[in-house]
């Protein structure tokens, strides 16, 4: 291989892994550790489990598989008076519930922000 | 006053008003009905007072399709029936039961709830059961601690239960033998019905015995109250006049047989304790509990049969094996006993079970089944030694049955995430929408219902709404056999409701 070419082709590969570093540091956005803990749920099953519904959920729903998918999802709220997240993430579990937005993972009858939830602790514990 | 058929000579006539074939729940609770009246009631029972594995013999018959407890162990043949080791749980039918519902073929009953409600009181006190009460706002001001789950109750509602302990082998034995009118005769079990030339008027019954003696029993009106295989059995076999059997000229006799589905079929996990007596059995102490259950206008909505769901401590629930396993003896005292030592055994390794399993349950489905007339009782090539051909049972479930159990916990997963009190796990038979199939652990109630069914119209079912047979003005049944559709209760209470309502009919036509 030409010197030149060499060069050219190692600077595309640099290039290539210093973009993707860049794309996924500045556009995974910063997000609350608390949309990782589904609230509920940590009272029935302990870290492993909630790890392991979370892999199941991404395989299941494989287009929602990628962390900045999930925060995206789990930020898409409507803007209400409520201020902690805690709370809107209550709120929000309790209108999946309310409006069947409602999947099954492994049998169990879950909201869809739980499980994305999950879905992202997962995530964090395999990164 | 009590006669052992063994005993009579040969060939000997037995005369009365009226002839009650079979001394179980409905028999017994018809008689008692009848006494210190003015007539004189002849009770036909097959045993004796006694577990006798001859007699019990005579209920052995060949199973197929859906998997099923052996015949020969699923009733009890002698002097009070199944009351003999039942679980006594008793709760009346809802009025959706009743109802033609669009989406259930062959639903609907000639009667309706209203109809039966005052002989649901009365069946209450023959059961020896508290108030005809089954209302959850009752029992609540009774007893103590019955904090329902905070579910919507326009989705979810609590069906309550009583429990009767009443074995009416040992309860009733001294006031039938006392009752001056009541004439029973054990070891007589009914082989054959003879009827007039125009198969319209039933003559007399054939009873046999293991002592080689027949007898002949002539009556006014004839009521089969044998149970619902035994019933379907004799009026087929009862083929000399009419190659057909009787009452069933539309091939009806013996279709629609039904179960109640009970199946482990989901889990319920709560996030922390919910003290409450509301949904435990103790048997002997508790008076009243309750099942979830799904509402009228739900089930209509989802079109979805009636069915509850009950909560059975998962530490325990893990280690019993299912019913249909563990009753496999032919035998019912053998069965029982290994029914007896799997919940033992379960519950001591329970003890060992720590955490948040603590607050777990099991959810156990009760739910009728669709009426399938391929779900049936016919006679088998094989007879008994009395010469009475064995019955066959092909159990056969349909997907509107899946569906149903199906989606209760889906209901049920829903309406727990919104109350924000746990979740629901559903079985894994449950999980995929396509599969219409049971598995083998799928249990009955050993609830047999439907192979007489009761329509107005003759082509519809094999007895009118006064459980007469179509056609024979003198034949009657009596029993859970005659239900149209199953219902989610236990059959019994019902049952002992609709005997008496005959009951009353009859003696109206005396």
């Amino acid at each position: 291989m030409k010197r030149r070419k060499f060069i050219l082709l190692s600077g595309l590969g640099i290039s290539a892994i210093a973009i993707s570093t860049w794309y996924y540091k500045f556009n995974t956005p910063e997000y609350d550790q608390l949309l990782t803990e589904p609230e509920l749920l940590s009272h029935i099953w302990d870290d492993t489990t909630i790890g392991e519904i979370g892999e199941m959920y991404r395989k299941q729903f494989s287009d929602e598989n990628s962390e900045r998918k999930l925060i995206k999802h789990l930020s898409d709220y409507e803007s209400t008076e409520i201020t902690t997240i805690t709370e809107v993430l209550r709120k929000q579990i309790t209108d999946d519930y309310n409006k069947g937005n409602t999947v099954m993972v492994d049998g169990w009858v879950l909201s869809r922000t739980e499980a994305r939830q999950c879905a992202l602790f997962s995530l964090t514990q395999t990164n | 006053m009590h006669i052992d058929a063994r005993e009579l000579e040969n060939n000997s006539i037995i005369e009365g008003d009226i002839c009650i074939v079979g001394a179980g729940a409905a028999g017994i609770s018809i008689a008692l009905d009848w006494m210190d009246t003015p007539y004189k009631v002849i009770l036909l029972e097959g045993g004796g007072f006694e577990y006798d594995d001859k007699v019990q013999e005579l209920y052995a018959g060949k199973t197929t399709g859906q998997k099923y407890f052996p015949l020969k162990s699923a009733r009890l043949h002698y002097f009070g029936g199944t009351t003999g080791h039942w679980a006594g749980m008793c709760a009346p039918f809802d009025p959706i039961d009743f109802k033609k519902r669009d989406w259930v073929p062959n639903s609907g009953w000639p009667i309706s709830k209203t109809d039966l409600d005052p002989f649901y009181a009365k069946a209450n006190k023959v059961l020896k059961l508290g108030p005809y009460n089954y209302e959850y706002e009752y029992w609540n001001n009774e007893l103590p601690n019955l904090t329902p789950f905070p579910l919507d109750n326009k989705v979810v509602w609590n069906k309550m239960w009583q429990f009767s302990q009443a074995r009416y082998g040992n309860l009733y034995k001294k006031t039938i033998i006392e009752a001056k009118n009541i004439h029973l005769y054990t070891y007589a079990n009914a082989v054959d019905i003879k009827t007039d030339d125009t198969i319209s008027n039933v003559k007399e019954v054939i009873v046999k015995n293991y002592a080689g003696k027949a007898h002949t029993v002539k009556a006014k009106h004839f009521v089969m109250a044998c149970g619902t295989i035994q019933n379907a059995r004799i009026l087929l076999a009862a083929n000399s006049q009419t190659p057909q059997g009787l009452g069933n000229d539309n091939d009806l006799v013996g279709r629609y047989f039904q179960e109640h589905l009970e199946v482990a079929s989901a889990e319920l996990w709560l996030s922390k304790p919910f003290p409450t007596d509301l949904y435990s059995w103790d048997y002997g102490i508790t008076k009243a509990s309750a099942e979830l259950a799904i509402t009228e206008e739900v089930q209509t909505n989802e079109k979805m049969l009636n069915g509850t769901a009950s909560l059975v401590p998962l530490s325990i629930a893990k280690y019993q094996k299912p019913r249909m396993e563990t009753w496999q003896n032919s035998d019912p005292r053998k069965s029982l006993d290994n029914i007896f030592a799997n919940w033992d055994e379960a519950t001591e390794k329970a003890k060992g079970e720590k955490g948040n399993i603590e607050r777990a349950y099991q959810l156990n489905t009760r739910i009728e089944q669709a009426p399938n007339p391929n779900s049936r009782v016919t006679l088998g090539e094989e007879k008994d030694e009395l010469g009475v051909p064995r019955a066959n049972l092909h159990w056969e479930l349909t997907p509107l049955d899946k569906y149903s159990v199906r989606k209760i916990y889906q209901i049920l997963g829903q309406q727990i995430g919104i109350a924000g009190i746990g979740r629901i796990r559903l079985n894994e038979f449950l999980r995929d929408e396509n599969d219409d199939t049971f598995p083998d652990s799928t249990n009955g109630g050993w609830h047999h219902m439907g192979t007489t069914r009761m329509a107005d119209d003759p082509k519809k079912g094999v007895v009118d709404s006064n459980c007469q047979v179509h056609g024979i003005s003198n034949l009657f049944i009596a029993g859970a056999s005659c239900y149209p559709t199953s219902g989610a209760s236990n059959p019994t209470l019902s049952l002992t409701a609709l005997s008496l309502r005959l009951s009353n009919y009859l003696k109206n036509k005396m």
